[in-house]
């Protein structure tokens, strides 16, 4: 050890403030000794639920300013205006006055988003419509986690005007919700019928179920997002998509079945540990990520995958849009425009709105074949074993053929990674490749080995991890966060060359 | 009753995982069962360990590859006092052939020598460019490029010379010699351009006739089909027929009858999308029968007698694209590759081997590559190596160095006009316990570097210090620079160190100019008006009140 005291508190106080380079991740040391300290007071708080919301709000923004500085003022800003548009709504004497401050809400609220996320991207398009001199780019920030926030706002001033959601009394019930942190960043997108209800819990309750319950996916979590999806990215995935021409198409390919890995592990794990630490705080959400990969059909996908989007935007823009009640034609129309849309929601790029469109060309490919095609399954439960596992293998494929538009940074790195896959497979090249990156397709073979597993194995471990001890409870948790240390700061696996 | 509330648990739990891994932090970095452990500090952001157990003199194990026979086979030529090309009778002189397909007249002198240069020149040249007299500094930092040469008529002077005054039947050749670092053209395509730019040229340079790398170059866009690529890296599985004709460039290309080539000029840089040279350099054992198609509308035949010497097609012409076919022949034929330059400006060839630490040169034909090098003379031969050897904690390289002096000596003795630029070994990152640090045995492999150069009279740049003037790495990284091996930069990282590099050469011909300006202009002779004028300026001291010395009318501009 090499610092004094001195040297360690000047250290402490940058940690503590605002910088865009480090937000705070659940991954990381610092959130483990903040939390632990918000705990502790937390714990006595229970019968409190004023004192407790304003406790959970001041962390909240806190993590918030973390990562995003002074943007917790939009943050702030949303919930003020949604909260009274919301009360307004409730009020409103006529229908058109309700739909015109639900239009208020979502074009403020989009005009947000817009702004933040979309500004460049739309200055890129004219630019390219119309030459570089038409507009400049604009330096905006991207405050962390404003698709989630909005999103969630968005769904509880539509609620108020469909009349399925009674508005708030109090502004700090709703910055609570908006704000908590362990949904904050990445989601899940909690809904506001779904949560508002748990905020007023007089006592907070948290059940050893719920306790060791908690504890399983945050260690679960940790394991899919800081040691899977990490290490596979940084030594192997990243070099490939970045120089597709310098590797063979059987890396390419074992690169796309990784990546298929990589953003399922990283999504998931992270919404994993936000349903832990909220379970660990009395709060039940959602769940966001059922096994995606053992979907038949591409319907079921989305039934599996980011269940939290996939039906917020079902019940917000498919079925604004008119769902399937206007007729078939439509009804594809309306799941094309609301998968590119889904699409435009992960980025502002071209490649994710054409990754919006292969699956809503997909959905609505499906829609048509359950309809045309007499006995065909929605789903792979309602089906025979042989053609489940067709299905399944099929809708993987297709699945990874998105992935592989969602992650390449340009048109030419989809083209090179085909053409290497089909010009240029090299099969001989497996086992070099497989013991050169022993590491990588180890956690790629555990980590698709464990999402093969069926549910009720998950569902035993968990019991298990309940029913444990506090001991081994906390355990299990060093032993993953001591890999997860290995795994940071082992060493980067160097390029290996195969092809000659 | 209620069930028992687990809501301070949480707090508990935390507090628990917080003191055993604090424990655990405490535990030095181990290797259990030959798996290297890392010590596992979760205070890494507030407290650091010294885990460096290498000693700042750890010693480089003893290099040992497959070319440590060829580097020893070199030492013992070169200690002999014998010349690595072999005989001078073995190197052929360049002839001023006639025309291919014309038969030489039998009772001809030279008819038992081989016929060495095919010249094809069916259309009119197109003007060289103008070089532009841009002198702008590209970067705002500044790496210096150190000449350890102190021979006035050096080669390294002699090289910025040539730069300073491009004129002369031939352009300023420049083969950078290196690793995958700048593979796929990687850096040479900025500094080609940029120099070209500056002091004109056109052309990508080399290319191969085939290599599994030619998707992955974006500076010219070749199509190869039949032929069968072989690395100087895996010498050992070339064809024994093959594996003495290995050149610097790596790569050696075996053909089927009927493989072809088609070789077309991009626009991913500026100035290489035509030029007005291309030589195609081969060997044919056997009597070959070889179709040229000139930007796909003229064609021409040329039947190559069976020889063992390099030989050379050279195409005049303004050229945007180039395809070669194989049609007879193709046993004993040895393919190189192109390469495509301009009548004068500047010429930049990218020799890079992926793996290759330098020490493969050694295993090059010496003869091959003068064979080359009287076709095609370089002026300056950049080395870029280091990367691959370089171990984290290993400080002392003495062992490479006095490799990389004796590689100098040997490029030098293939390639005799040209001066020799030693690139450092480039910025690399390493994972710590806090993120990604520089990998600290880099400035000890610089300094060794620097020192084999300063040994043998050589140019050092530091790519090293250009880089870390940059930002470093992860600064390369974060920007989109380099891979995420954080060691490899792309064509982005590429450009940065081009950039510098182009302004340290810039700088060296500017000073070669000013010298070249110095000689021209006549000594200032003091006559008594001077002395007077002087007198003056010395009484008043306006100078002096700007700042400027009072000798500087009568110094030599630097």
């Amino acid at each position: 050890m090499e610092q004094s005291l001195h040297d360690i508190a000047e250290r402490l106080l940058p940690l503590l403030t605002y910088d865009p380079q480090a937000p705070m991740l659940f991954s990381s040391g610092l959130f483990l000794f903040l939390f632990a300290a918000f705990a502790f007071l937390y714990g006595f708080m229970r019968r409190t639920p004023a004192l407790r919301i304003w406790y959970v709000i001041a962390f909240s923004l806190y993590f918030y300013y973390k990562s995003s500085g002074i943007y917790l003022l939009l943050l702030v800003g949303v919930s003020v205006s949604d909260f009274w548009i919301g009360r307004a709504i409730a009020h409103a004497a006529s229908k058109k006055i309700r739909r015109g401050l639900v239009a208020l809400s979502i074009t403020a609220d989009l005009a947000v988003l817009g702004y933040f996320k979309y500004t460049n991207f739309f200055i890129e398009i004219t630019r390219n419509l119309f030459g570089a001199g038409f507009l400049e780019f604009q330096n905006i920030f991207l405050p962390v986690g404003i698709s989630f926030f909005l999103f969630q706002s968005l769904s509880y001033t539509i609620d108020i005007y469909r009349g399925t959601l009674q508005p708030l009394r109090n502004w700090g019930d709703y910055l609570f919700y908006l704000s908590f942190f362990p949904q904050l960043v990445a989601g899940p997108i909690v809904r506001a019928h779904d949560f508002l209800p748990q905020i007023r819990q007089n006592p907070v309750t948290v059940t050893r179920e719920m306790f060791g319950t908690g504890i399983f996916l945050i260690a679960t979590g940790l394991f899919k997002k800081a040691i899977v999806s990490d290490y596979i990215s940084l030594n192997f995935i990243d070099r490939i998509f970045d120089d597709p021409a310098l590797y063979s198409g059987v890396e390419c390919l074992s690169a796309i079945y990784g990546y298929a890995l990589q953003i399922y592990c990283d999504f998931s794990g992270y919404s994993d540990m936000a349903i832990g630490l909220a379970l660990l705080l009395g709060f039940h959400f959602p769940k966001n990520f059922d096994a995606p990969y053992h979907s038949a059909t591409i319907t079921e996908f989305w039934h599996r995958w980011h269940i939290s989007l996939s039906t917020w935007l079902r019940d917000y823009l498919y079925i604004s849009l008119g769902g399937n009640r206007k007729g078939r034609l439509r009804t594809y129309f309306n799941l094309l425009v609301t998968m590119l849309l889904g699409g435009l929601w992960h980025g502002a790029a071209v490649r994710f709105i054409l990754w919006g469109g292969l699956h809503g060309v997909a959905l609505a490919l499906h829609k048509l074949w359950l309809s045309i095609v007499p006995g065909a399954k929605a789903a792979g439960y309602q089906m025979r074993l042989v053609p489940r596992m067709i299905g399944v293998v099929l809708t993987f494929h297709l699945v990874c053929f998105g992935w592989l538009l969602f992650r390449a940074d340009s048109m030419r790195t989809v083209q090179l990674m085909l053409h290497q896959i089909t010009e240029n497979f090299q099969l001989s090249l497996i086992p070099q490749m497989v013991t050169g990156y022993a590491g990588v397709f180890a956690l790629m073979a555990i980590g698709y080995l464990l999402h093969l597993l069926p549910g009720r194995a998950d569902n035993a471990v968990r019991r298990r991890v309940v029913a444990a001890p506090f001991w081994a409870q906390v355990l299990l948790l060093a032993s993953v966060a001591w890999c997860v240390m290995q795994v940071q700061s082992s060493d980067i696996q160097p390029f290996i060359y195969f092809q000659f | 009753m209620a069930p028992q509330d687990y809501t301070r648990r949480s707090w508990q739990a935390a507090v628990a995982l917080i003191a055993v891994l604090t424990a655990v932090a405490f535990i030095p970095p181990q290797t259990i069962c030959g798996v290297a452990l890392r010590r596992a500090n979760i205070l890494s952001d507030l407290i650091t360990f010294n885990d460096r157990q290498a000693e700042n003199n750890d010693l480089l194990p003893a290099l040992d590859d497959e070319f440590t026979s060829d580097f020893n086979r070199v030492v013992d030529r070169l200690e002999a006092g014998e010349a690595l090309t072999g005989p001078a009778a073995t190197i052929p002189a360049i002839t001023t052939a006639p025309v291919a397909g014309t038969a030489v007249p039998p009772d001809d002198s030279l008819s038992n020598a081989p016929q060495i240069t095919f010249e094809w020149s069916p259309v009119e040249l197109l003007p060289t460019d103008a070089p532009s007299a841009d002198t702008a500094r590209l970067l705002n930092t500044f790496t210096p490029i150190e000449n350890f040469d102190t021979l006035p008529d050096g080669a390294f002077r002699r090289f910025c010379r040539r730069l300073a005054e491009p004129q002369g039947e031939r352009p300023v050749r420049i083969a950078v010699l290196g690793d995958s670092f700048i593979e796929g053209d990687i850096l040479t395509a900025d500094l080609r351009e940029q120099l070209q730019l500056r002091y004109g040229g056109r052309g990508c340079g080399f290319a191969p006739m085939a290599s599994p790398l030619t998707g992955y170059r974006r500076t010219v866009r070749t199509r190869s089909t039949e032929w069968t690529a072989y690395n100087l890296m895996q010498r050992r599985t070339t064809p024994e027929s093959l594996r003495g004709d290995y050149y610097v460039s790596g790569w050696l290309c075996r053909p089927a009858n009927g493989a072809a080539v088609r070789w077309e000029g991009s626009d991913f840089r500026r100035r290489i999308d035509r030029c007005g040279t291309a030589r195609l350099l081969f060997i044919s054992r056997d009597t070959s029968l070889l179709t040229l198609t000139l930007n796909d509308s003229l064609q021409r035949r040329f039947e190559i007698p069976a020889s063992n010497q390099v030989r050379q097609i050279v195409v005049k012409a303004p050229i945007s694209s180039l395809a070669l076919r194989i049609d007879r022949g193709a046993e004993g034929f040895t393919g190189y590759g192109a390469q495509f330059e301009d009548v004068q400006g500047v010429t930049i060839d990218n020799y890079s081997i992926r793996s290759n630490n330098g020490q493969a040169i050694f295993g090059t034909n010496p003869s091959i590559d003068a064979q080359i090098a009287a076709m095609t003379p370089y002026d300056l031969i950049i080395l870029q190596y280091g990367l691959n050897i370089m171990q984290e904690g290993v400080t002392n390289y003495s062992a490479y160095a006095s490799r990389i002096e004796k590689l100098i000596v040997f490029v030098r003795e293939c390639f005799p006009d040209a001066a020799i630029l030693v690139l450092s070994t480039s910025d690399r990152s390493v994972k710590s316990e806090k993120g990604f640090a520089p990998m600290a045995s880099a400035p000890a492999m610089v300094g060794w570097q620097r020192r084999a150069a300063q040994n043998t009279g050589a140019a050092f740049w530091s790519t090293y210090d250009a880089m870390r003037a940059a930002g470093g790495m992860e600064r390369f990284v974060a920007n989109g620079w380099a891979g995420k091996d954080y060691t490899h930069i792309n064509y982005g990282g590429g450009r940065q160190v081009a950039f510098a590099l182009v302004d340290a050469i810039n700088a060296c011909v500017n000073e070669a100019r000013q010298e070249q300006l110095q000689v021209e202009q006549p000594e200032p002779v003091l006559d008594s008006l001077a002395i007077q004028a002087l007198d003056r300026s010395m009484r008043t001291g306006p100078s002096m009140q700007t700042g400027r010395p009072l000798t500087e009318p009568f110094t030599a501009p630097r």
